[in-house]
């Protein structure tokens, strides 16, 4: 069955004596998207991921996973969870711990057999299988993690910092798993602190801070949004016919402004302007208006903010 | 709940402190053995009216089975306390339960197939410990075992491994509350107290104190591990109740015997503590 939703929240809630954890968190993850949370240390992100796997009771609210309720175990069976806290028994082989797990989400022995040989392979363990777990390097037993967490094809993965053990080709083979996964319409909800790697893989985030959620959705018509545009341009700017919204240009506003160079008595020649669009930037339209006003143009360049200065602004706020 | 079982057998077996009391074990019954078979060659030698030498035999053989059977409880107690104490808290405590929690199985299954899996390590292991000093006694001290019949025998080993099953189901309780170190000395303290009350009942049944039996009965309420030892000892060496039987049976020995209510008591204590774990961690944050 396919949802719309795979994760849904109402105003939940964990708090420890009334503080900390996170407080009336309304979340709503589409299917068959990367999902990134962001937050700065204690913000209850890992609270968050807690309730939703099971492993804290909220204190109020309620939370659906994959159309169920998070108190419904069976709907676990199509849910992967991959803890920040990566421990799994180390006196078992890799093939035993899935074994293991295998049997843990309910999958027969014929399913397991046949799940351990693809799962190993998807996270780069194909040959280590029959080793001792307490053998493996702590980039290796993340990787068993995740094979774990993959184990029942499940159709919401829950990922805490999966690749924080990782060196640069593990992440990025993890981002490219990821990433086919979503293709097959497999929904991930991600947790990492790197945010360069959020950004490479994700199409909708949520920022928290102290327990509240600030900002949720497509973090890339959020950076849009407010899009800037470098100007460089030769001559006597006409500022007015862009530092003040007219009906000629609405949305334009000079952000700053600073002179690159200078004639032999002074005067400014060339100049770089910062501005900012409230909407989508036109900047075609931009350049005709600058030319038409006797401008020589030499470089436009439109700024997208990146994920992290966005979740800069909304932390620092 | 099976998966789980399984695997803490499997871990339990393969536990440090598994390995450490199995060979504590075989050096116990070895000098066990050795100790009763100096001591039948010793009986051949005094001097006596037959019946005088029965008795001899009799009250130095009630005590010897009870010492060995008191030592083999005592090894089992700690298998069952140190191996299983950590079973939740440490698991806790490491993240290991994280993975586990959030699979598509309810939380008592973790509690009852943590049991399942460390009852059964302890059920094999006591059956094979009983049967060692029951068999001693049998090549070598017979006339402590006079009473002995199949159903004695059955019902001793049924009785033998209640006992640590009492306390892995106290130690699940205490590993679902605090943290692993408590947990262990928790246990480890109320095994100690189930052991003094069951000497304070029988000193009081010998010196004819009810208020010291009482507080004994009462003591074996809250921890009644020694007082199964006791049931233990009636079943198995001897049918005589009276004071001066227990005497000759020593420390070791029963004066006043629990009754089989106590047997039924028990069960319902382990369940009583399995309910009462499941409980605590089905509200555990984790």
């Amino acid at each position: 069955m396919t949802f719309l939703l795979a994760i849904e929240t109402c105003q939940l809630t964990k708090t420890y004596q009334g503080q900390g954890g996170c407080r009336d968190i309304s979340l709503a993850v589409p299917s068959g998207c990367i999902f990134g949370l962001l937050g700065p240390n204690g913000a209850g992100k890992s609270t968050l991921v807690k309730m939703l796997v099971g492993l804290l009771s909220p204190t109020s609210g309620e939370a659906k996973l994959l159309g169920r309720p998070i108190e419904d175990v069976s709907v676990r069976k199509k849910v992967g969870f991959l803890p920040e806290t990566f421990r799994y028994h180390d006196w078992l082989s890799g093939e035993d711990l899935l074994r293991f797990h295998g049997s843990l989400f309910g999958m027969s022995s014929r399913e397991t057999k046949a799940r351990i040989p693809e799962v190993l392979h998807a996270v780069g363990l194909a040959d280590q299988g029959s080793k001792r777990v307490g053998g493996y390097s702590k980039g290796m037993q993340q990787r068993i993690g995740l094979a774990c967490a993959l184990l029942p094809d499940p159709d919401l993965l829950f990922l805490d910092e999966p690749t924080s053990a990782l060196d640069p080709i593990g992440r990025k083979e993890v981002r490219d798993l990821l990433a086919s996964l979503r293709d097959r319409g497999k929904t991930i909800f991600l947790n990492s602190h790197l945010l360069s790697e959020l950004e490479t893989v994700c199409d909708q985030i949520a920022i928290i801070k102290k327990g509240q959620l600030l900002f949720q959705g497509d973090w890339r018509e959020l950076a849009a949004s407010g899009q800037q545009v470098k100007v460089v341009v030769n001559g006597d700017a006409p500022v007015d016919m862009i530092s003040t919204p007219s009906p000629s240009h609405p949305a334009i506003r000079l952000h700053s402004q600073q002179v690159l160079t200078w004639d032999n008595s002074g005067y400014p020649l060339r100049k770089e302007w910062i501005l900012t669009w409230n909407g989508d930037a036109d900047v075609p339209a931009l350049v005709k208006g600058l030319v038409d006003n006797g401008l020589s143009v030499y470089e436009v360049t439109p700024i997208s903010n990146s994920l992290e200065e966005l979740f800069l602004q909304y932390v620092s706020e | 709940m099976f998966a789980i079982a399984r695997l803490t057998f499997w871990e339990a077996s393969k536990k440090r402190v598994f390995f450490i009391t199995f060979l504590l074990s075989a050096a116990f019954l070895s000098l066990y053995g050795l100790a009763l078979r100096m001591l039948a060659q010793q009986m051949v030698t005094i001097i006596g009216p037959n019946s005088a030498q029965l008795i001899v035999k009799q009250i130095l053989g009630q005590q010897v089975l009870g010492a060995g059977l008191y030592f083999a409880s005592f090894l089992l107690a700690l298998l069952a306390l140190l191996a299983s104490v950590g079973s939740i808290a440490s698991e806790i405590e490491n993240g290991l339960l994280q993975a586990i929690v959030s699979k598509p199985i309810q939380r008592r299954e973790i509690v009852l197939g943590k049991f399942l899996g460390y009852g059964s390590l302890l059920v094999a292991y006591g059956i094979i410990l009983f049967a060692g000093v029951i068999s001693i006694n049998w090549i070598y001290n017979q006339a402590a075992l006079i009473s002995m019949t199949p159903g004695r025998m059955i019902f001793g080993t049924l009785i033998f491994i209640m006992q640590p099953l009492v306390l892995l189901s106290v130690a699940m309780v205490f590993s679902t509350l605090v943290k692993t170190l408590p947990a262990g000395i928790a246990s480890v303290m109320l095994f100690g107290l189930g052991v003094i009350g069951g000497f304070l009942e029988q000193i009081g049944s010998m010196v004819s104190r009810t208020d010291l039996m009482n507080i004994g009965i009462g003591i074996s309420l809250i921890m009644p591990a020694d007082a199964l030892f006791r049931k233990l000892m009636s079943v198995i060496a001897t049918t005589e109740t009276n004071p001066l039987a227990s005497l000759a049976a020593g420390p070791f020995g029963t004066a006043a015997p629990p009754s089989n209510v106590m047997l039924f008591y028990t069960i319902l204590y382990i369940l009583a503590c399995l309910a009462i774990s499941i409980y605590h961690f089905n509200k555990k944050d984790l």
